[in-house]
């Protein structure tokens, strides 16, 4: 028999025979529908958090000058062998920025209101305009924009002047009148107290040289480039600056922080290395998922396995006809694999539904109110990010439950002989 | 003739700060500084910190304070509130510790912080040093209450100082009666006044001390009570004295 043929038997017994597989069906579809809401959830979140800290630390891939001597404050000692080291790299950047930074040591205050601020950034606003949707002028050196929760401590709206006070590279107390020109909300981990000014200004008050920075953030078109790039910017960098090596992890680079020197020490930072701690947390998320994945799927192993045994008892006869009517075993195999990949593929489709109409039942609910989940969500909200890898992965672990559940019974149905007629 | 001496005598009141030099205001200083350090004995009092934050009521801290002016050496044991009891702060020249009873373990902090959160910052406990950070910009004579005094406009010559710009008031009996503290970009950023002083031995103790924040709604006084002058042995001035102190 040609295998078309088969094919097409298949179909018509998996028709005739849709309410005995009705439960397998939702069995299959419902574990499919799990994993593929868990996944995607996590994906969203852990993009959620990625977007999130591209905007808050301004790049894909970073060089970072830090001033032993000056505390936390940092600058690159030389832009043009930074912009060397960069020209250099195999994968041009699709954008760069230039930012300063004072970390902790920054006070917005206003009609009597002070608020701490854990970052002030120092940034080129017009370069910037598509993270500011109320960008202020290149002329406009005045303007702070706050973050929601820095407006909310304080009673700021936009138009309010605020002073801003800092501490100089030499310990310091100074001050600066600031405009506040927006007002940003960002639910992530990096929104709580935060604040932009023009990165001139904020080196004015720092003592810093007018066009120093802190950070050079690249950016690229292709994802996973950053990553790439790393070791290649930092052996580049390595030749004419005091670059600290390329670190695997967080502790490597505090304990490159941690080392004496003198002056400025550049490193070389991937994004993936500043979100590490909540990529780890998502990535135990995943292996949750598909530990209870893999629950629900010997489960519905088992419910598959007695299911079909079940179906292939009742069908005993008209199989026991097949043989009869001189079907070999091999034949009659396919024709019930053909049947199972029928199972399979409605459930897929139904999986993908009930996962689809899950989604969106989630994504009605906001849950910027519960405690530490605010950081994976975008605007309260959970949002799934398909990727296809997950996709696929997700469709090869129920083939590689599905099957080999049914392989047995239906090699065993294949056995019966003609007389299973009269069973 | 006699109206003439009036108008030289108006002359001479109203040019009399133009007669002194940068080195007269030092010595104004100077003389105010020493007023206000107590460099040939030890010093210790109780200190009753105050602190009232717009919507967050009254805070009250007391605190033990000794003080040994002439090694730049103080000690300050925190008695009240009794969730910071046994808290203290060690200063040993450039070097200022903070002590946790909680974590019983030493912390470096800096001059220029807060003291136990009030508006009082941890330099205002040791031995006045205006003369040696500060060179004075300029001077005029003015009055302020009752007090004829000298207001001394002040910038660091150093970047160790809390403030980097000052203005003081100097009363004719050199001692300070009222500070205005400025961000390096001439913001200011908090008022001191010392009204009044206490006499003990010949020398002089502030009564109590106001501190008024400008940028927040924020004040704290500090009533000073119970000073001596007698000698305070060594071993206050260590790290055992406060571990013992935080039992």
């Amino acid at each position: 028999m040609k295998s078309h043929k088969r094919a097409f038997l298949g179909f018509r017994y998996f028709r005739g025979h849709l309410r005995r597989f009705l439960f397998l069906i939702l069995a299959i579809s419902f574990g499919f529908a799990l994993i593929t809401v868990m996944t995607s959830l996590s994906r969203g979140m852990y993009g959620n958090v990625s977007r999130a800290a591209r905007n808050h630390y301004g790049g894909e891939l970073f060089v970072l000058g830090y001033h032993k001597q000056y505390g936390m404050l940092g600058m690159v000692e030389s832009d043009a062998a930074v912009q060397r080291a960069v020209d250099a790299l195999p994968q041009a950047p699709s954008r760069w920025l230039k930012r300063s930074l004072l970390f902790s040591d920054g006070f917005v205050y206003f009609a009597g209101n002070g608020s701490r601020q854990k970052y002030v950034y120092g940034v080129d606003f017009p370069r910037e305009a598509d993270l500011f949707p109320r960008s202020p002028g290149p002329e406009d050196s005045r303007a702070i924009i706050l973050s929601a929760v820095t407006a909310g401590q304080l009673g700021a709206r936009i138009g309010d002047d605020v002073v801003l006070k800092v501490r100089t590279k030499t310990g310091q107390i100074n001050t600066g009148n600031f405009i506040v020109r927006d007002i940003i909300e960002d639910d992530s981990i990096f929104g709580s107290y935060k604040c932009f000014v023009d990165r001139r200004e904020l080196n004015a008050l720092l003592g810093l040289e007018s066009d120093s920075y802190f950070s050079l953030g690249l950016f690229f078109d292709k994802a996973g480039t950053a990553n790439a790039m790393a070791p290649i910017l930092q052996k580049a960098l390595e030749k004419e600056l005091a670059v600290a090596p390329l670190a695997a992890d967080k502790d490597d680079f505090a304990y490159s922080q941690s080392e004496h020197w003198t002056g400025v020490r550049h490193f070389v930072m991937t994004l993936d290395l500043y979100v590490s701690q909540v990529g780890d947390l998502l990535r135990a998320m995943d292996l949750v998922s598909y530990f209870l994945y893999i629950m629900v799927s010997l489960i519905v192993l088992v419910s598959i396995s007695v299911t079909y045994r079940l179906i292939i008892h009742e069908r005993s006869s008209e199989i026991g006809t097949m043989r009869a009517m001189g079907f070999q075993r091999g034949e009659i195999i396919a024709v019930l694999l053909w049947e199972a990949l029928f199972v399979f593929l409605i459930s897929l489709f139904t999986g993908s539904l009930l996962s689809l109409l899950i989604l969106k039942a989630l994504s009605l609910f906001s849950f910027g109110n519960i405690p530490g989940i605010e950081i994976f969500l975008d605007k309260g909200r959970l949002v799934p990010l398909f990727k296809a890898e997950d996709i696929l992965l997700n469709i090869f672990l129920l083939l590689f439950i599905l099957f080999p559940a049914l392989l047995g019974p239906a090699y065993k149905a294949s056995r019966l002989r003609a007389a299973a007629i009269n069973q | 003739m006699i109206k003439h001496r009036f108008l030289l005598t108006l002359m001479l009141i109203f040019s009399f700060p133009f007669f002194l030099e940068a080195e007269d205001y030092r010595a104004i200083l100077e003389k105010a500084d020493a007023l206000a350090s107590y460099l040939d004995s030890d010093f210790s009092a109780e200190y009753t910190i105050v602190h009232e934050k717009s919507g967050s009521g009254r805070e009250t801290t007391v605190s033990a304070v000794f003080r040994r002016d002439s090694d730049y050496k103080y000690t300050i044991i925190v008695a009240e509130p009794s969730i910071n009891r046994g808290q203290g702060y060690l200063k040993l020249k450039d070097t200022l510790w903070f002590y946790d009873p909680e974590s019983r373990r030493f912390n470096f902090t800096s001059s220029k912080e807060r003291f136990q959160n009030s508006n009082a910052r941890n330099s205002d406990f040791t031995r006045s040093t205006l003369a040696q950070d500060y060179d004075v910009l300029s001077a005029s004579r003015t009055t302020l209450g009752t007090f004829n005094c000298w207001l001394l406009d002040l910038e660091a010559n150093n970047d160790e100082v809390t403030y980097p710009k000052m203005k003081i008031w100097v009363s004719d009996d050199y001692l300070v009666r009222k500070t205005e503290d400025y961000s390096l970009s001439g913001q200011l950023l908090r008022t001191t006044a010392i009204p009044s002083y206490q006499v003990l031995e010949g020398r002089f103790i502030p009564r109590a001390v106001y501190f008024f924040e400008a940028l927040v709604d924020e004040k704290t006084v500090i009533s000073i009570a119970k000073p001596s002058f007698r000698a305070i042995p060594d071993t206050v001035f260590t790290k055992t004295f406060l571990e013992k102190s935080g039992q």
